[in-house]
């Protein structure tokens, strides 16, 4: 059943709110989880200190202890644990992380570190889209082709691409070069795959058409195959660009840690997790908006499909 | 009607006359079959005596016409045991309307399919102007019944796709596909796509894109079976509009005995399990063909034997078998 459009506008908001507020209450109502306790006042207990964060059960006996003995009572209130900042805090590093300026001089800022990351990506998705969809296609439109390149290709796919870090540090150097490698690794052989198949999926009859008015095996490839696929590898590509980014984080940790895996790291080394949770968010929103911008750009190129007619 | 005839002989003479065709050794060919005598048919009905006689006459010439298509011993098995066409001997004249019928599994697709070059020959050979079929070839357009249009090409470049594959100049290709466009009457859907357009429409693009490269052969596989009747009517009178404007020879694939009878020339009966030729059958009736032939004696005739022909062989056997239905309504008045 399709929701009518309206209802699947509200669906879409709810589907975002639905997890933010679920965020929001952990995070505002002092009942809901907050398993610790940050001391305002330490009273009599010689380890505590102001500011301080122990577990609730720890804090309850220290006032227990405190009470029996007619010590200092410390006093505090319940907090979450320093790796979940509330959404306030992360709305407001969204825009501060990109204001903070580096601790040394020759780190990046945020928006340097985040170019960085989406260059990797640029490349080594490029790089492998531009062997493996004509390697693909071809693989899908001939069996020889599929017979002689699927089954070494089955067998690489499996064989993770971070496993090849050392390597490819040892062949390509400590920069970029081998970030954009372990990108091409992770993708490429799955292209393949993916677009053989998808391409062995054009309606055969469409090819038996173009056989009958007298096209030639290229003619039928170039003109018939390639273009009836079109929208599905489309589709097909804007999956794949998504595992790119999983491919990244491992990716920008191999020789010198760089891009945006360099900020979380760091901020999380800093206790600044608040920065982490926007650095993740806008990976999130870079891969999302992405998504949107090629949707759209992806209805323009194939108009000719059923619905987005007239 | 009396304008039309002068015309089509002088395109038919014109045709003939400047083609090799009437070199052909036309003695090699053989018609194995059993040929309904069109005058049995017909002397049933006086009236239509002298009218019966003028489409004998008009037969007579259509066979005196050379063969654009062989086949001889044509047999076609998917793997060692399945046979689907056996042994099948038939000659069809240049511009000829042949439509074949059957019930199903007598393999009349396959033979489309084949005579297409889009099935390999098992057995004997299939020529067309004398050459063996090999494979698919421009000589010979093909219609499906599924729609099979480029949905990422428009009216227009749809039906320049047959010229401009075989390398013939843009321009050229599109100011012939224009003709065509007029020809179909869809010159305001030129721009159109496939998926804007209705059935009847997507399939009238289909026999021009077919016609564009001017094959010899026409072969029509059920192409008008996903229509409605209003349109499919419709669409039966397009198309022989069209085919007694231009040297076309066309072979139509149907199951509907009444489009079988309303456009043929000839009837290719087949029967199942393998496809064999049950028999070639003349159809006596007069051309141009109107809607009212659709109520003529000669057409219910024909119309009731094509019947009894196929039923003989129709393997369905589920037909006759009674339903398994009890009551389910507690309303007491028989809705009979």
């Amino acid at each position: 059943m399709q929701p009518s459009n309206g209802n699947s506008k509200l669906l879409l908001a709810a589907s975002f709110l639905l997890p933010l507020l679920i965020w929001s209450s952990v995070s505002y109502l002092p009942f809901l989880w907050h398993p610790n306790v940050q001391i305002t006042k330490p009273g009599d207990v010689s380890y505590f200190r102001s500011e301080m964060q122990v577990e609730r059960a720890t804090f309850d006996s220290e006032v227990q202890k405190a009470i029996a003995s007619g010590a200092a009572v410390p006093q505090g209130f319940r907090v979450n644990p320093v790796y979940l900042p509330a959404p306030d805090q992360v709305f407001v590093a969204l825009y501060t992380s990109f204001t903070t300026e580096p601790k040394r001089r020759s780190e990046q800022w945020l928006h340097e570190s985040l170019w960085h990351s989406i260059t990797i990506i640029f490349w080594g998705f490029t790089l492998s889209s531009l062997v493996g969809i004509p390697l693909g296609i071809l693989c899908g439109a001939y069996s020889v082709m599929s017979r002689l390149f699927e089954p070494f290709i089955e067998f690489f796919r499996y064989f993770p691409a971070p496993a090849f870090g050392a390597l490819a540090v040892a062949i390509l150097g400590i920069h970029d070069a081998p970030k954009v490698a372990i990108i091409f690794i992770g993708t490429f052989f799955q292209q393949v795959l993916i677009v053989a198949n998808t391409t062995r999926m054009i309606d055969p009859a469409l090819i038996e058409a173009a056989r009958t008015l007298g096209a030639s095996r290229p003619v039928v490839l170039f003109r018939v195959v390639v273009p009836g696929v079109m929208p599905a590898l489309y589709r097909d590509s804007r999956i794949l660009l998504g595992w790119a980014w999983t491919y990244l984080i491992v990716a920008e940790l191999i020789g010198t840690s760089s891009g945006i895996t360099w900020f979380i790291t760091q901020q999380a080394r800093y206790k600044n997790f608040d920065n982490v949770f926007a650095a993740i968010m806008m990976i999130g929103m870079i891969g999302l908006a992405t998504d949107i911008i090629l949707s759209r750009f992806s209805r323009r190129l194939f108009r000719w499909q059923e619905g987005g007619a007239h | 009607m009396k304008q039309q005839k002068p015309n089509l002989q002088k395109l038919t003479a014109q045709a003939l006359s400047d083609s090799k065709l009437s070199e052909l050794d036309l003695s090699k060919t053989t018609l194995g079959t059993t040929q309904l005598s069109t005058t049995q048919l017909s002397t049933t009905a006086t009236a239509e005596k002298a009218q019966a006689n003028k489409t004998v006459t008009c037969l007579d010439r259509l066979k005196g016409r050379p063969m654009i298509l062989q086949l001889e011993g044509l047999s076609k098995k998917f793997g060692p045991d399945l046979t689907i066409l056996k042994d099948i001997n038939l000659g069809i004249h240049r511009r000829e309307f042949l439509t074949v019928i059957g019930p199903s599994g007598c393999g009349k697709s396959t033979l489309a399919r084949t005579l297409a070059g889009l099935e390999t020959i098992t057995n004997g050979k299939a020529l067309i102007n004398g050459e063996p079929i090999t494979g698919p070839g421009p000589d010979r357009g093909m219609v499906f019944q599924k729609y099979t249009l480029f949905p990422w090409l428009t009216v227009k470049q749809n039906i320049m796709f047959g010229l401009t594959s075989q390398g013939r100049d843009k321009s050229q290709a599109e100011g012939e596909a224009r003709e065509w466009i007029e020809i179909i009457g869809l010159t305001k859907f030129s721009e159109h796509y496939p998926s804007q357009l209705s059935g009847g429409m997507q399939q009238r693009v289909a026999i021009a894109r077919s016609l564009a490269t001017r094959p010899k052969v026409l072969l029509m596989d059920e192409p008008f079976g996903a229509l409605d009747a209003q349109t499919r009517l419709r669409m039966q009178q397009h198309l022989i509009e069209i085919w007694q404007n231009i040297d076309v020879t066309v072979v139509f694939i149907t199951h509907d005995l009444d489009e079988a009878i309303y456009l043929a020339d000839r009837i290719l009966v087949l029967k199942p399990n393998p496809g064999e030729i049950q028999s070639l059958v003349d159809v006596p009736l007069p051309r141009p063909r109107l809607p009212e032939h659709l109520k003529s004696n000669a057409f219910h005739t024909l119309k009731q034997e094509l019947a009894v022909l196929i039923h003989s062989h129709d393997q369905s056997e589920d037909v006759d078998e009674p339903l398994h239905m009890f009551r389910m309504t507690n309303v007491d008045d028989d809705a009979e």
